[in-house]
């Protein structure tokens, strides 16, 4: 233990999670204790190792991404600080992260030196949110789409057919036009292909 | 509510007037049944033969709203041709009438009953429904006249008197053509409606499509030379590095500047496809000021009616107060107020910043905004006192009648 600053990366690509792990060892103040590719793996670790701040990557495979990881450590683990590391800032997921307590929102061209004082400032009980990311997501406005809405309305953004978009998204034809005749509707859009147009335009999807 | 009104709000425009015209087209059969069977009511007779008859039409008016059904689906490009029923229609149609004026002629069943509304009708529904199984007016207008000429043969096989053989033809060409002309004129309306459509449908996937290209030649604008840059620097740092030579870290450094760089510029891309919206920029700052657990509220002016390049200065102080709203955890509240009259105030209240009172918005981000609101002849006042910030951004407003230029000159306004 010995004062150090317990750290879980999470990252599903490697050469990226090797990389900071590797340059985090050289702080003194920091241990890494433990890695995960994975969100489901990323909760086990955290549980196993207890760590202080969770780095946490946004996207990640096996069904929890790195907010659904960090809303499950905040009722599991409170003690345990989270963050998280993204390469793009769509802005529904800053809010998304704010909301599931998430204390560092920061970019994947953060440099590790930079990372490091980030994550002793997190721990601190400080919070950091990048100020790039947060002005798209404040410049986005309030996205009036539901997290499904906007789900389907991207699946739709480049044009495919509604069969198309449900075989993505894994619903029904019937359902995905529901949401995209409702995420229509709110942005007064005259169709889906308007609404996409719209929609990004606002950084909503 | 919702569910009440939704099977019709769901439907696309085209959809609704397509459900409007298959409507129509029932709304036929029933009035065939109506008028056929009307028409037989008078007149004394035995119930056979009046039964059997209004049998007849009632399965000919049944037939043709089945035939109307799959012709527009037909003709929608939906289904098959619907060939089988239309030649039951038209043998139907020709045998009833047939039927209907032997009896008639050849015997004293039918004693005062007048078929001949029967007869001209099931010549004029039965043509109204094929039509849907025909495309092309040149097909429909030779239907009309061969029906007409067809009741004709019909009647002198029959040995009817040249009056009535000329009466009932020249009914069946009026009546039929009437029909043919309003189930015509419906599905040529539908279907220039469906593709009038799926015109504005392509045009939409044209533009999606274009803006994909332009997006894309944006971004590797941005991007092809800077990742051409960092391959070839990389590459010289291995080299250098393999040579145990020191000017590999100078190179590494580089690269390292370059894609923090493309990391920027990209966002500037993406960036530069939304306009600058103060209001959408308040209803933004209070969305993610909420999520973060912060009380935020908005007063006054919401800016809509600003000048954009006022908008979009003031749009940036928002977005950086804002960030550094969330910076803090310690804030609980966060008061945004904008008012408009010779200048624009906007003022951002919050109550959450730690000592010492400098580290509120960085220095350099406070002198960027600074520099920003200057070119508008506007200013930018920052104090923190009493653990709680306050900036106060002003800009003048031009005034309509004064050129903007003039209007730059009147005095900051805090």
């Amino acid at each position: 233990m010995s004062g150090r600053i317990r750290v879980l990366l999470a990252d599903d690509e490697h050469l990226i999670r090797g990389a900071v792990a590797a340059l985090l060892s050289y702080e003194d103040d920091l241990l890494v204790v433990a890695e995960a590719a994975s969100g489901p793996e990323a909760l086990a670790m955290a549980r196993a190792h207890r760590p202080d701040v969770a780095v946490l990557d946004l996207q990640m495979p096996g069904g929890m991404d790195g907010v659904a990881v960090a809303a499950a450590l905040r009722s599991e683990l409170p003690v345990c600080r989270t963050m998280i590391v993204t390469s793009h800032g769509r802005p529904g997921h800053l809010k998304r992260a704010l909301v599931a307590g998430v204390r560092g929102f920061v970019p994947k061209t953060v440099s590790a030196q930079r990372l490091a004082e980030i994550i002793r400032s997190v721990h601190a009980g400080g919070r950091y949110v990048d100020p790039e990311l947060a002005a798209d997501a404040i410049s986005a406005g309030d996205s009036p789409l539901t997290a499904r809405e906007a789900e389907v309305l991207e699946l739709a953004a480049d044009g495919a057919p509604i069969a198309e978009v449900a075989r993505r998204a894994s619903l029904s034809p019937g359902t995905v036009r529901n949401y995209l005749s409702s995420a229509t509707a709110k942005l007064s859009a005259d169709n889906r292909h308007t609404a996409v147009r719209i929609a990004r335009e606002r950084g909503w999807v | 509510m919702v569910s009440l009104t939704g099977w019709w709000h769901r439907r696309s425009d085209p959809a609704r007037i397509e459900l409007y015209t298959r409507s129509s087209f029932y709304f036929f059969a029933l009035s065939e049944m109506a008028v056929l069977g009307g028409s037989l009511a008078s007149g004394v007779t035995s119930a056979g033969p009046r039964l059997g008859l209004l049998g007849l039409a009632a399965v000919h008016a049944a037939l043709c709203a089945v035939l109307q059904a799959r012709g527009l689906d037909w003709l929608l490009g939906r289904r098959e041709r619907p060939v089988r029923l239309l030649a039951a229609v038209a043998t139907l149609s020709v045998g009833g009438a047939a039927a209907a004026l032997a009896l008639r002629s050849g015997s004293s069943l039918l004693h005062g009953v007048d078929v001949s509304v029967l007869v001209v009708g099931l010549f004029a529904y039965g043509l109204g429904a094929m039509v849907l199984g025909i495309r092309g007016t040149r097909p429909m207008l030779y239907g009309v006249l061969g029906a007409a000429v067809g009741m004709g043969a019909v009647c002198a096989l029959l040995g009817l008197p040249g009056p009535t053989v000329a009466g009932f033809a020249a009914a069946v060409l009026v009546a039929s053509g009437v029909m043919v002309l309003t189930s015509g004129c419906s599905v040529w309306l539908l279907s220039v409606v469906w593709e009038l459509d799926a015109a504005r449908e392509l045009q939409s996937q044209l533009a999606v499509a274009e803006e994909r290209l332009r997006f894309g030649r944006d971004l590797h604008d941005v991007m092809g030379r800077n990742l051409a840059v960092i391959a070839l620097k990389s590459e010289l740092a291995v080299q250098l590095a393999r040579r145990g030579r020191p000017e590999a870290v100078e190179q590494m450094i580089e690269v390292q500047r370059i894609a923090r760089e493309s990391q920027h510029e990209v966002r500037e891309v993406v960036r530069g496809y939304r306009r600058a919206d103060l209001a959408v920029e308040l209803a933004g700052a209070l969305s993610v000021l909420h999520a973060a657990g912060i009380d935020g509220t908005a007063e006054g002016d919401d800016g809509s009616a600003l000048p954009p390049e006022i908008q979009a200065a003031l749009g940036w102080v928002v977005r950086e107060a804002t960030t550094n709203v969330l910076r803090h955890s310690e804030a609980r509240s966060c008061v945004i107020r904008l008012s408009t009259g010779p200048s624009a105030v906007l003022s951002i209240d919050n109550d959450g910043v730690p000592e010492p009172a400098g580290s509120g918005i960085s220095g350099s981000g406070l002198n960027g905004l600074r520099e920003r609101l200057a070119t508008l002849g506007g200013t930018l006042d920052a104090e923190s006192r009493a653990g709680a910030f306050h900036l106060t951004a002003g800009v003048p407003l031009p005034r309509p009648e004064v050129p903007a230029t003039v209007a730059q000159q009147s005095g900051p306004v805090v």
